[in-house]
């Protein structure tokens, strides 16, 4: 009977090893079958817009950080996250919250060392948080992360985030692709200085080359700690402001990747057979901001007036030939159901609105000087002459917009809203009133509220609902007008295999990982 | 001798001085604020008026000027306010891209200048002159950006022989570096070789009618040698004097090639500066800028004295 019982269980056993086989093998099959066997080696190039302006979250200063593509492949954050939100281990294994959910255990991995030989460790992980919250650092996007009041070593390989309160966005922001703040820098090059220019971290990419408005080199880790990964040898980010130089890189064979929305390239690339598209929706959105506390725009019904004079779908196929989406909530995918209060086009509603208010409108609108910004600028004033405000559009360029922006001298001016994997923190972020970052400076005792109550809530249906509630106020308010929604495409060679995609609601490549290779 | 460079060295630093002066001066009335844009959204005036002080923007404009030119003076150009990266190594990794490309593109017009004006002059009045005449106008009124777009469109993207984008250094190949040095180089040169062209013509049509060709010509002297040997080298002062000035308008459009073909030179760097608001650098790349124009032109007048004895003897006098 023993022997039996043994049998039984060694045969069961031998079932459950053969079906992890199976499921392993199947899904290799799958991945074969799609993208075929990783083959190891090349340089692949990768055309950027934006120009890096350091990798220390500290002394880079922007909230968000340019250059994140490329910082996040040399530093690895402590999570990554699935297509499904689910929390991938990386630096970190475990995170574990207590009760209240005011204290985050986070156990860390062993054995893995920066790219300058020091050890990772809690001490790393301390340091750079600390580093982060300490006030004298003046860290742009704390308002962001205000909840977070202390990291705390509690072993060698373990650390405590003390909270506020319980806070749902705690671990996305933990598993964060945008910015520096996420991903753990070495200690050694960040005392030593070096860290800004020159990034040091434990990723699968080392550092090797960093030409301001050109390029940024990346070779392969040998000493990576997931063995046989990465399977390229070099990654060089190209950094290319002008759209045709970017398309006329990618098709004339200097680059093997881009990422563009340029509506007449998007057309010619995705009918071309050579490359492969990929189409990156963000939670976020191109908008007018209105400024909230200047007259005339200080009185709703002329925001109103002027949101429901804004004619949403024309902009798009005019000036994105319908390429980007239509857009009423800046929550996205989040918000595809349900009420948003957005304010459709309606003249009639607008004019009557403007007669109410019964005084002349003159306005100012700033926009960058480019032929996207030249377009806006047209369409914003045809249609706002239909309800009598006159619109003179004014090219600027971007320091100069951020200096209006910044003394509240703006009447209005295009601008793009924060995304992020969870929305929550990036509405506190432009829509509480005494936000840094709430640009349009619109203040309302409700939605503040609301934010604080969206914040504090560990109940996801109760938050999304409070999310989407301070949605149809803030939309019935009109602070801003929607442009058009956020979306950007990106077209490889088909050689490029295994390419990242972002995570929900991010902008950049997913995870640390960069697992592409070429099939050249 | 030694006068005629002493005059020429004086000039050259006046020049300097009131260019970086003026500069400075110019950068400071654009408007934006480099501390602003450092801080970024969000930040408060605490935040700005701390990143105006470490960027030591409190200071008077007269007193940061003389602080700056002091460290010039001494090879120190400080470190850019956006990116941390000093100027001076910033400068020196794009100016052998910059001095590639004008000595390439320079290169370029001269090639096609220089038979065309001679066959231009030689042939006046006849319907070759007409034609060549009309070809240079014709290529004269095409702005820079736009050959470079068509040249893009032609070579690149329709037949794909030349990069559209991209610098590949000297280490990595003789041929490959040429090669991403062609188009932005022809975009600069088809623009530029018209002027060059008329204005050899024209010196090359007064030499033409000297005693001294009518001379060779009755020697028996075969055309080709009179041209070359007796009628290019006296024709060619007002051509080496515009190449000298034409170094500004190179510049130029090298500020705009070095965008649309994506090539990491002074000019790129330039215009990210000044989009930027990154004073260091914008000052770091006019006193590199204006050095070289002043050094060129100064090269010029030494060889224009070379080539023309009566220079020197003027000078002399």
């Amino acid at each position: 009977m023993e022997r039996i019982r043994k049998r039984t269980k060694s045969l069961k056993r031998i079932l459950f090893a053969m079906l992890v086989v199976g499921i392993l093998v199947m899904s290799m099959g799958i991945s074969s079958a799609k993208e075929g066997v990783p083959k190891y080696g090349g340089t692949l190039r990768l055309v950027s817009w934006g120009a890096a302006g350091g990798f220390d979250v500290v002394k880079s200063r922007g909230p968000f950080g340019l250059g994140a593509d490329a910082g996040h492949r040399v530093m690895e954050t402590l999570f990554d996250r699935g297509q499904n939100n689910e929390l991938i281990p990386v630096l970190g294994l475990s995170a574990t919250a207590s009760a209240d959910g005011k204290t985050w255990t986070i156990k860390l991995r062993k054995g893995v060392k920066f790219h300058d030989g020091t050890p990772f460790n809690a001490d790393a992980v301390v340091f750079h948080w600390q580093r982060i919250l300490d006030p004298e650092n003046r860290l742009l996007a704390r308002i962001m992360i205000s909840p977070i009041l202390s990291v705390e070593k509690t072993g060698d390989y373990e650390v405590q985030f003390l909270l506020k309160h319980a806070w749902m966005p705690f671990t996305a922001i933990l598993a964060s692709s945008s910015g520096f703040i996420s991903p753990i820098p070495s200690p050694k090059a960040v005392k030593e200085g070096a860290q800004n220019r020159a990034p040091v971290g434990t990723g699968p990419f080392i550092f090797k080359e960093w030409k301001s408005g050109d390029r940024i080199v990346l070779t392969k880790n040998p000493d990576y700690w997931q063995k046989g990964k990465p399977y390229l040898d070099e990654v060089v980010f190209l950094i290319m402001p002008d759209h045709e130089s970017r398309y006329n890189a990618l098709v004339s064979g200097q680059a093997d990747m881009i990422i563009t929305d340029w509506p007449t390239h998007v057309e010619k690339l995705t009918e071309e057979p050579d490359f492969s598209t990929y189409i990156f929706n963000y939670r976020s959105l191109t908008a007018m901001l209105l400024n909230n506390t200047k007259p005339p725009l200080n009185d709703v019904r002329v925001r109103k007036a002027m949101a429901l004079a804004w004619d949403q779908k024309k902009y798009i196929k005019v000036s994105y030939k319908n390429t980007t989406p239509y857009i009423e909530s800046w929550l996205g995918d989040v918000h595809k159901s349900g009420n948003t209060g957005y304010l459709n086009h309606d003249l009639n509603k607008a004019r009557a609105l403007m007669a109410e208010y019964g005084k002349p409108v003159e306005l100012e609108f700033l926009h960058t000087a480019t032929a996207r910004g030249r377009v806006g600028g047209a369409i914003v004033q045809q249609l706002m002459k239909e309800i009598g405000v006159k619109v003179t559009p004014v090219p600027l360029d971007f320091s100069t917009i951020m200096m209006e922006l910044f003394t509240g001298q703006y009447d209005m001016t295009s601008w793009r809203f924060w995304g992020g994997s969870d929305m929550g923190p990036s509405s506190v972020a432009s829509f509480y009133s005494k936000s840094p970052l709430n640009l349009s400076r619109y203040s309302s005792e409700e939605v503040d509220k609301l934010l604080i109550q969206q914040r504090q809530s560990t109940d996801p249906g109760a938050r999304e609902k409070i999310l989407k509630t301070i949605v149809q106020k803030v939309n019935s308010d009109a602070p801003f007008i929607y442009l058009a929604g956020f979306r950007q495409y990106l077209f490889a060679r088909k050689y490029v295999k295994n390419i990242n995609k972002p995570l929900p609601g991010e902008e950049g490549f997913s995870g640390s990982q960069f697992d592409m290779w070429l099939d050249k | 001798m030694m006068v005629f460079l002493g005059k020429k060295l004086f000039r050259l630093i006046v020049v300097i001085l009131a260019v970086t002066a003026i500069t400075f001066l110019m950068v400071n009335f654009l408007p934006g604020d480099i501390a602003i844009t450092t801080a970024g959204f969000g930040a408060s005036l605490e935040d700005v008026e701390a990143i105006r002080e470490d960027l030591g923007l409190n200071k008077n404009i007269v007193l940061r000027y003389t602080l700056w030119l002091f460290d010039a003076a001494q090879g120190r150009l400080g470190q850019s306010f956006l990116t941390d990266e000093p100027v001076l190594e910033a400068i020196s990794q794009r100016l052998p891209v910059t001095i590639e490309l004008m000595i390439i593109s320079q290169m370029f017009a001269l090639m096609l200048a220089i038979p065309f004006g001679i066959i231009s002059a030689y042939k006046s009045g006849t319907n070759i002159d007409k034609t060549i005449n009309t070809l240079a106008f014709s290529v004269m009124s095409i702005p820079t950006f736009v050959m470079a777009l068509l040249l893009i469109f032609a070579f690149s993207l329709k037949v794909n022989w030349l990069p559209a984008t991209g610098y590949v250094p000297f280490s990595e190949g003789f041929w490959l570096n040429i090669k991403s040095f062609l188009l932005p180089g022809f975009s600069i040169a088809l623009v530029e070789w018209g002027y060059l062209m008329r204005i050899l013509r024209s010196d090359m049509i007064s030499t033409l009618q000297e005693d001294y060709i009518l001379m060779a010509k009755s020697k028996g002297l075969p055309t080709v040698y009179i041209l070359f040997k007796h009628a290019l080298r006296p024709s060619c002062f007002t051509l080496i004097t515009i190449l000298g000035i034409q170094v500004g308008h190179l510049i130029g459009g090298a500020v705009i090639v070095e965008n649309i073909f994506a090539l990491p030179g002074i000019g790129s760097l330039l215009i990210a500066a000044i989009y930027g608001r990154d004073y260091t650098v914008v000052q770091g790349c006019i006193l590199f800028i204006t050095i070289a124009y002043v050094m060129i032109n100064f090269f010029v007048d030494i060889l224009y004295s070379i080539l023309d004895p009566r220079i020197r003897f003027q000078n002399r006098t």
